[in-house]
């Protein structure tokens, strides 16, 4: 199909990952027309999900660089003072590698064979960023607001696993309970834990309504210090407070008593909102939440057009005026664009390196009886590393057939262990052996400028546990950009205008 | 309110063939003459009862986004009907039946899924390029039901929804007998909306109180 694009609009968006759609959608709601474009056949660009089918796109986004005659031909575009500008493809996502994992002589076929021949290819949901949703965070705030809530069904993370390691047991997974009830049937505590432990909870209850200044009184000397000099002075052990720190205060890496006090209580705030657990997970993964607010965008007339590239941008006064794509002019007023545009005339203010591996397994690395989502922080096994954790997911929440799971490891790049090291011990320590594996590094790239007044970069992939502050620098380029307008307000809840069946008509059926 | 089944129905066909406008017309009974094509059609919501059975149906239009073919995959997702439309005036839209939709909703649609063709426009016989019995040999060599409706006048649109949701629910009686379309059936329990929506276990559709649950720790 080779429908034409249309000759002006307010704002053109480059690439469909989740902040390019979150902000595509704020435009399109505001009232600004919207040309959303993705090089891609697949929304989601670094932000997507896969099938294990398509799953090898990841691998094939190779851009030719634009030769002297295709830029003497765009050329021809423009107008007098009229600069061809070439946009960026930087790797965001590089160093992949994906294989199927041959698992031994007792196999009649290969898992690879055997899963096509069930067609449970399509089954899977691999995602290039996996994230859970808080619940009473900004996110599902903002999915609220917005009501994108309607496009987007979530499960539970049931389950929260802390990990010791000692050398004789090596690494053990212990629950987490999440709630009081949870806390006092738990069998991983002793008495005295649960003693302290609630001991901590009401100490929070407590803290949570005092203001900022007033909480920090509170923690005296211990405000800035290590949240687990805190802990220990509260009469807290050693176990608990590991316990406490990586998992009712996850929200926070390394915490100071300050901002482990805040993380427990924002997590605490959550647990019960929709059920036990603080934490959500998109049902068919992550890359759904992409597509969400491109659909909100497009009910608010915002044009969509995926496979076709976009060559060139055109800047004249400093300003970007259009874009050339597929040899079609589309002049604009603001463009948005996903960081891997960038041109590379403009330097990167800042590159954090994310080490990413994605695992297929056919059992869980904790057994239980009903299948369950699974976030294990791995901070305690890697002190020096900003982020590591495990997040397992599988035919719950729609991400792998039944029986089968999909195992993401996240990780800075820090220390002498890998986050790739220590999953792979604990598959070993639980009898897991993964039949696929899909490893890459993740480049989180900020951009200081984007070389004209009139672009706005969106936020990059990032290391987060979860997406607050994805939606909050969205929000704040929005209402920077465009100071007048609301980003993504309340919207009224539609009546429905349901009438009741009459009774008569029920008595009248027997 | 309660409901016997929650039903997802997609529409699905070519830019400009009238999927909004059936929508619409089923929906709310009205038909808007203006030509700005699917701006701010999202999904209606319309209760129907069948027999002793009173169906909740979610009924989700493209929003525009088929017009460069850029239908996000996920819209397919847990759809029970998919209601395939063409422009009888249009006899591309037809082709395109089979060049494009067709294979569409074989690679995203659950397999279990209920598909229906709809000839749009019936009221403009005289414009019609795509005569009835090319349409009927299409749906009968996929073993499919087809209606030839009007958004602007009514006709048979009322019709095609009911039977879609007959064939859906009676889908889903047979299935729950078949441990191996169990499947697509457990994948819908206990996910739940952010609003404050919960779909059952028994796939009834149960609001929440106006207020989300107290938080366990009180």
């Amino acid at each position: 199909m080779d429908e034409k694009l249309p000759e002006s609009v307010d704002v053109v968006v480059l690439g469909t990952g989740l902040p390019e759609a979150i902000l595509a959608s704020a435009c399109a709601r505001a009232g600004l027309s919207v040309l959303h474009l993705d090089r891609n056949e697949y929304y989601g660009g670094d932000w997507s999900s896969f099938t294990m089918s398509m799953v090898h796109e990841v691998t094939e986004n190779q851009v030719k660089k634009l030769d002297s005659s295709e830029i003497s031909k765009l050329s021809e575009l423009l107008t007098e003072n009229e600069q061809l500008i070439e946009l960026g493809n930087r790797e965001i996502v590089e160093n992949i590698e994906m294989t199927w994992i041959p698992r031994g002589k007792d196999e009649e076929k290969p898992m690879k064979t055997q899963l096509e021949e069930a067609s449970q290819m399509r089954r899977f949901s691999i995602d290039l960023v996996p994230k859970i949703l808080l619940s009473k965070g900004a996110m599902v705030q903002t999915l609220c607001d917005s009501q994108v809530s309607h496009y987007a069904e979530f499960k539970l993370v049931n389950r929260q696993l802390c990990p010791t390691e000692t050398p004789e047991a090596g690494i053990t997974l212990n629950p987490v309970p999440c709630s009081k009830g949870e806390i006092f049937q738990s069998n991983a505590l002793s008495i005295l834990e649960k003693r302290a432990l609630m001991k901590f909870i009401t100490f929070c209850t407590q803290w949570s309504t005092k203001d900022t200044e007033e909480g920090r009184k509170l923690l005296a000397e211990h405000a800035d210090r290590p949240f687990s000099e805190f802990l220990e002075q509260m009469g807290v052990g050693k176990t608990l407070q590991s316990f406490i720190i990586n998992t009712i205060g996850i929200l926070q890496q390394r915490p100071t008593a300050m901002t482990g006090m805040l993380a427990s209580c924002q997590f605490m705030d959550s647990v019960g909102h929709f059920g036990p657990s603080p934490f959500l997970f998109p049902l068919y993964g992550c890359g759904e939440l992409s597509q969400c607010f491109c659909r909100l965008a497009a009910v608010f007339g915002s044009l969509y057009c995926l496979g076709r590239p976009v060559q060139a941008i055109v800047k004249k006064d400093g300003k970007i005026t259009a874009v050339i794509a597929n040899g079609d002019r589309v002049n604009c007023r603001y463009i948005v664009m996903s960081p891997r545009f960038v041109p590379e005339t403009v330097p990167a203010s800042s590159t954090l390196k994310i080490e990413r591996i994605v695992y297929a397994t056919d059992k869980s690395i904790k057994e239980a009886e009903k299948e369950q989502l699974t976030l294990l922080n791995l901070a305690s096994l890697r002190p020096d590393a900003a982020v590591s954790r495990l997040v397992e997911v599988g035919f719950e929440a729609c991400t792998a057939p039944k029986g089968h799971f999909l195992v993401h490891a996240t990780g800075t790049q820090e220390g002498e262990t890998s986050v790739k090291t220590i999953a792979e011990k604990i598959f070993e320590k639980n009898e897991v052996e993964p039949y696929w594996k899909m490893s890459f590094t993740a480049n989180s790239m900020k951009f200081d400028t984007a070389g004209a007044e009139n672009v706005v970069v969106a936020p990059p992939v990032d290391a987060n546990l979860h997406y607050a502050s994805v939606v909050e620098e969205c929000r704040q380029l929005f209402c920077t950009t465009w100071p007048e307008l609301d980003f993504l307000p309340r919207a009224m809840k539609k009546e429905e205008e349901e009438e009741e069946e009459p009774e008569t008509e029920e008595i009248a059926e027997n | 309110m309660s409901y016997n089944h929650l039903f997802k129905i997609v529409v699905v066909g070519d830019h400009n063939c009238g999927k909004s406008c059936i929508l619409l017309r089923f929906a709310e009974n009205s038909f808007r003459m203006d030509h700005i094509s699917t701006l701010g059609v999202d999904f209606k919501l319309k209760t129907i009862k069948l027999g002793r059975d009173k169906i909740r149906l979610e009924l989700w239009d493209t929003a525009g986004m088929e017009r460069y073919r850029t239908i996000y995959n996920s819209y397919y997702h847990s759809a029970h009907g998919v209601m395939c439309v063409y422009d009888m005036t249009n006899e591309k839209s037809f082709e395109n039946l089979e060049k494009y939709w067709l294979k569409e909703i074989k690679q995203h649609a659950p397999p279990n899924a209920v598909l229906m063709l709809v000839g749009n426009k019936a009221d403009m016989d005289q414009e019609r390029k795509v005569d009835f019995d090319r349409a009927e040999k299409l749906a009968s060599r996929l073993g499919v039901s087809l209606y030839e409706v009007s958004a602007k006048t009514g006709i048979n649109c009322e019709e095609a929804f009911h039977t879609l949701t007959a064939a859906m629910r009676e889908r889903i009686t047979a299935g729950s007998m078949h441990s191996d379309e169990s499947d697509d059936n457990e994948e819908f329990s206990s996910a739940f909306h952010v609003d404050g929506v919960i779909k059952s276990d028994k796939g009834k559709f149960t609001s929440c109180c106006a207020s989300a649950p107290e938080p366990a720790f009180v």
